[in-house]
């Protein structure tokens, strides 16, 4: 089971800070992150991936820094503007970069899974928002690795498709993997073995979910409590 | 798979084709397509039609390297700057190396290969004045987009002011304004391989990495792409791409941006892949210009500029719309 | 028979015999011809004046006999057949004599060849025998050919020599492409096409540097193995003489290239002379209007001006610059000549410009207010600005616009062309 250990993870921009001091040991199991817009949650999921270096404190995988363990890493950003031809599996031969090319098997079996297997061959702007989505996952997937970082996941998504993916990843993390998943998704938050409630750049709530967590969500998305269940 | 597929089967039986083609057209009637079959075939032809051969085979060989290596740079700009409307002239190269060349000819210099020396040395100088400045500014995309287009303009100015002084001199530097490939001589464009085939084997070699770069600047690093060098290092080859040709036969627009979208509809983006279909897509969009250019006004010339630009600007309409409509 | 008759019939056998003896003994010194070319030239002249003497005096003879005696009227006629038979023999002979007279000038000047040249862009170019097959790349090149004597050789020149080169040179070329002995090939200087030229197989190809793609047609066809002569693109008058040398050694007219240039320089001399005690007079050459294009130094016509007793307002510029009416208000010349362009500008296009720009002011300019504006026009222009044969030409034109009183003109038309100023007054009285 792979661990990640952030230290005081801070990160500004221009003086702005954008995440502020985070600490949380994340080993193994399904952890969700959840929080407002604006909260910080892409920035920290970077900053995990280690697409970005932190301003201050520090981010180990199994004590190393991600840039030393790139392998290992499946990064699923947000979004991706793409040339207009690029097809599915441009976008996951390019993703493959270093790796050999097993990638290509592993690639179908993911398609599969979330139900696409015929988009292999399709320019990616010719799929709808939500199969660019799960093609996405699955180009990010076909790395092979252990540590599955993913932005928003399920966005664009229908419902079915949206357990599809959770299933998918839960498939994973009972195989071993370290799964971190940003989402606005509250009601997965359940489904979560941990979770991260980022408010304006600081770790308001870091544990189970529980009740703790929905009084955590509450302040950080200032509605109430019962707004928040029925949406 | 079908498409590719078609599009092999298309290519490998039109180029030839092409290259046929060319061999038999010209202002000399007298050597038509029997006469180069019989030459290929190894049947005596006269003096006079041998040395008639000669000249349009040096003529497309210097097409099809001119519209290969377009090609090459123009796919090499579009994947390292992530923009699908780069074309190889984005450095600024074309107007440098014309700066270079009025200089040269305000200086009293006048034999060719003077002038071709002077060509280059704009071309490279401009160039290595990009990539210094948008290094130091960060070096990204958009960066060296700016600082390419801006040089472009700033070389475009300057030899404007020159090029009243150069007086009953101007028509030395027409070459390098008009693109052509009627006056391309064998050792001419041997020298223009010598730097056009290292070059593109260094890009071949950067096809991982530079692919990659697809994904955006930060996924990429994330995966271990070292982004700025590739992307320096890809602008800087393609330009020196550039520079070669038009050193070789001034500037000739279009394929460079044209053959490599047709490369990418039929291939996908796949820079290995589109590396090589496109220079095979832009030697035959070449040759096939070089004909038309004689045809159009037979039995003088149009220029190769024009007819590249002519025909490929609605080609080009006809892609964008095409593909946005699917 | 009476002893006329037996005088006329002795006459007559021995006309045949002396006639048929000296067929014979020209028969046999053809075949010797190498070392006796010139006896048998002269000896064929005096057989010929012989001949016709004795034609002429069988002929007198005829005319005094009157009477239809038979005998005579044969006679007469046998007297007129051998006349015809024999002017025939004299007609072959001496188109064997021209023949050889012409194979002899090629054995002289095969004695020249092969020729190395360096050329105007310093290329060495090699002519290994006599050019029968030249083609010039523009007009300044096939009036230097034409000049030299090789227009026999010539095969093709380029379409701007057929429309913009003067007399007596165009008339020569298009009689020539009328003929068919000329081909034309498309203009260098905006469609060159190489293929044309290579499909005439010409042995030498004469252009000037640096005109149209001239530079780039040598580099192409040399690699093909045709000589191609560069002269030297004029800016000064030692560049033509050198182009005249250069085209007479090419072409195998080494001495016809050089009278031509004493000539030239002659009718330079000739020009100076008459202006021994003349003071310079500031003027300026105006080549276009709207943009203003004036002749600048270093240019050609700058060393015309000079040799014409000018000096050149816009020396200070170099080549063709552009001015403003202010730079000509303050540049002030005494003198303004402007090239019509064919017929496109005249003296009010220039005051037109003027005055839209400066206003009346334009009038206080020297030439202006003392009536030196002079517009040239017809031949004239091409003799001005293609520096070439015809320069001195141009030379004393300038010179009699500038101080028409050294050459006892009292004035000078405002339009000056061939009509209007004769070109006579422009030859040479060396």
């Amino acid at each position: 089971m792979p661990c990640i250990a952030a230290k005081g993870l801070t990160f500004k921009v221009k003086g702005k800070v954008i995440v502020e001091d985070v600490s949380a040991e994340l080993c193994g199991g399904l952890n969700v992150v959840l929080g407002p817009n604006g909260a910080g949650k892409t920035t920290l999921l970077r900053l995990f991936a280690g697409v970005l270096r932190p301003t201050q404190g520090s981010v180990l995988i199994d004590g190393a820094p991600p840039d030393k363990v790139r392998a290992r890493i499946s990064y699923v950003p947000a979004q991706l503007s793409l040339d207009p031809m690029t097809r599915l599996v441009d976008l996951a031969e390019a993703i493959n970069y270093g790796k050999d090319g097993s990638w290509r098997k592993r690639l179908r079996e993911y398609l599969s899974a979330l139900g696409i297997e015929w988009a292999a061959e399709r320019r990616f702007s010719t799929l709808s928002s939500g199969e660019q989505r799960l093609a996405t996952i699955a180009a990010a997937l076909s790395r092979g690795g252990d540590v599955i970082i993913a932005d928003e996941p399920t966005e664009f998504l229908d419902v079915s498709n949206r357990a599809k993916v959770f299933a998918l990843f839960r498939g994973l993390v009972n195989k071993g993997a370290l799964v971190i998943i940003a989402t606005h998704d509250v009601r997965r938050a359940g489904q979560a073995d941990r979770v991260l409630v980022l408010s304006r750049g600081v770790v308001t709530f870091a544990g189970q979910p529980g009740e703790g967590l929905v009084e955590a969500l509450s302040k950080a998305y200032s509605v109430d409590a019962k707004t928040l269940l029925e949406a | 798979m079908r498409a590719e597929r078609l599009t092999l089967t298309l290519i490998a039986i039109s180029l030839p084709l092409s290259v046929l083609l060319s061999l038999s057209i010209g202002p000399y009637r007298s050597v038509d397509f029997p006469v180069v079959i019989a030459a290929l075939v190894g049947l005596p032809v006269s003096r006079l039609s041998l040395d008639v051969l000669t000249y349009r085979a040096v003529r497309t060989l210097a097409a099809g390297v001119l519209g290969a290596g377009l090609a090459v740079s123009g796919s090499t700009l579009q994947f390292t700057l992530r923009n699908p409307l780069a074309d190889p002239y984005l450095a600024g190269v074309a107007s440098g190396s014309l700066l270079g060349v009025t200089l040269a000819l305000l200086w009293g210099r006048a034999s060719f290969w003077d002038l071709y020396a002077a060509a280059i040395a704009g071309g490279l100088l401009t160039l290595s004045a990009v990539i210094t400045i948008s290094g130091l500014a960060g070096g990204g995309a958009v960066t060296l987009l700016v600082v390419g287009v801006a040089f472009s303009y700033v070389m475009s100015g300057l030899t404007m002011f020159f090029m009243i002084m150069l007086g009953p001199r101007l028509p030395g530097a027409l070459y390098w304004m008009f693109g052509s490939v009627a006056f391309v001589t064998l050792p001419l464009v041997e020298r223009t391989l010598v730097i056009l085939v290292p070059a593109a084997a260094a890009l071949a070699a950067l096809s991982r990495p530079l692919n990659s770069l697809l994904l955006g600047d930060e996924v990429a690093r994330a995966i271990g792409v070292r982004v700025r060098l590739v992307r320096l290092g890809s602008f800087a080859l393609a330009s020196l791409i550039t520079a070669a040709l038009v050193s070789m036969a001034g500037p000739v627009g279009f394929i460079g941006l044209v053959a490599p979208w047709l490369a990418k509809r039929s291939f996908g983006v796949r820079f290995s892949t589109v590396l090589w279909a496109s220079a095979a897509m832009g030697a035959e969009i070449a040759v096939l210009s070089d004909v038309i250019a004689r045809l159009v006004l037979f039995p003088s010339e149009a220029p190769l500029t024009a007819v590249t630009s002519v025909f490929g600007a609605p080609l080009l309409v006809y892609i964008l719309i095409k593909s946005r409509g699917e | 028979m009476s002893s006329v008759q037996r005088g006329l019939s002795a006459a007559l056998v021995v006309l045949l015999v002396v006639a048929i003896l000296l067929s014979a003994y020209n028969t046999v010194q053809l075949a010797q011809l190498e070392r006796q070319v010139k006896s048998v030239s002269s000896s064929v002249g005096s057989l010929n004046s012989t001949i016709q003497g004795v034609s002429s005096r069988v002929s007198s003879l005829n005319s005094t006999i009157q009477g239809s005696i038979a005998n005579v009227n044969r006679l007469s006629e046998m007297a007129s057949a051998l006349g015809s038979e024999l002017s025939e023999l004299n007609v072959t002979l001496s188109g064997r004599i021209a023949s050889l007279e012409s194979q002899l000038t090629q054995l002289e000047s095969e004695v020249r060849f092969p020729v190395t040249i360096v050329d105007a862009l310093n290329r060495t170019v090699v002519i290994p025998s006599m050019p029968m097959k030249i083609v010039t790349l523009d007009p300044a090149a096939t009036e230097i050919a034409l000049a030299v004597g090789a227009g026999g050789q010539l095969v093709a020149v380029d379409n701007d020599s057929v429309l913009y080169l003067p007399p007596p040179f165009n008339d020569t070329v298009h009689e020539m492409v009328a003929n068919g002995s000329l081909k034309v090939i498309s203009s260098t200087y905006s469609s060159p096409d190489i293929e044309q030229i290579m499909a005439l197989s010409p042995d030498l190809v004469i252009g000037t540097a640096g005109w149209g793609y001239n530079n780039y047609i040598a580099s192409t066809l040399a690699s093909y193995g045709i000589p191609v002569l560069l002269l030297p693109s004029s800016e000064s008058l030692e560049d033509v003489y050198r182009a005249v040398i250069m085209v007479g050694e090419a072409t195998g007219h080494v001495n016809n290239a050089v009278k031509l240039v004493e000539s030239m320089s002659a009718q330079i001399t000739a020009v100076e002379r008459s202006l021994e005690n003349v003071s310079y007079v500031n003027a300026t050459v105006i080549l276009w209007i709207n943009p203003t294009y004036v002749a600048g130094g270093g240019t050609f016509i700058n060393d015309m001006m000079t040799l014409a007793g000018g000096v050149n307002v816009f020396q200070n510029l170099s080549g063709w610059p552009v001015i403003s009416s202010e730079d000509l208000l303050q540049a002030n010349p005494s003198v303004i000549i402007l090239v019509s362009n064919g017929g496109l500008f005249n003296a009010s296009s220039l005051y037109q410009w003027l005055n839209s720009t400066i206003g009346p002011a334009y009038v206080n300019i020297a030439a202006i207010k003392y009536g030196r504006v002079y517009v040239i026009g017809g031949w004239y222009e091409s003799a001005m600005s293609e520096p070439a044969v015809l320069t001195p030409m141009a030379v004393k034109l300038l010179a009699i616009i500038l101080h028409p009183q050294a050459f006892n003109l009292t004035s000078v038309p405002q339009l000056i062309t061939p009509s209007t100023l004769s070109p006579s007054l422009l030859a040479n009285q060396g």
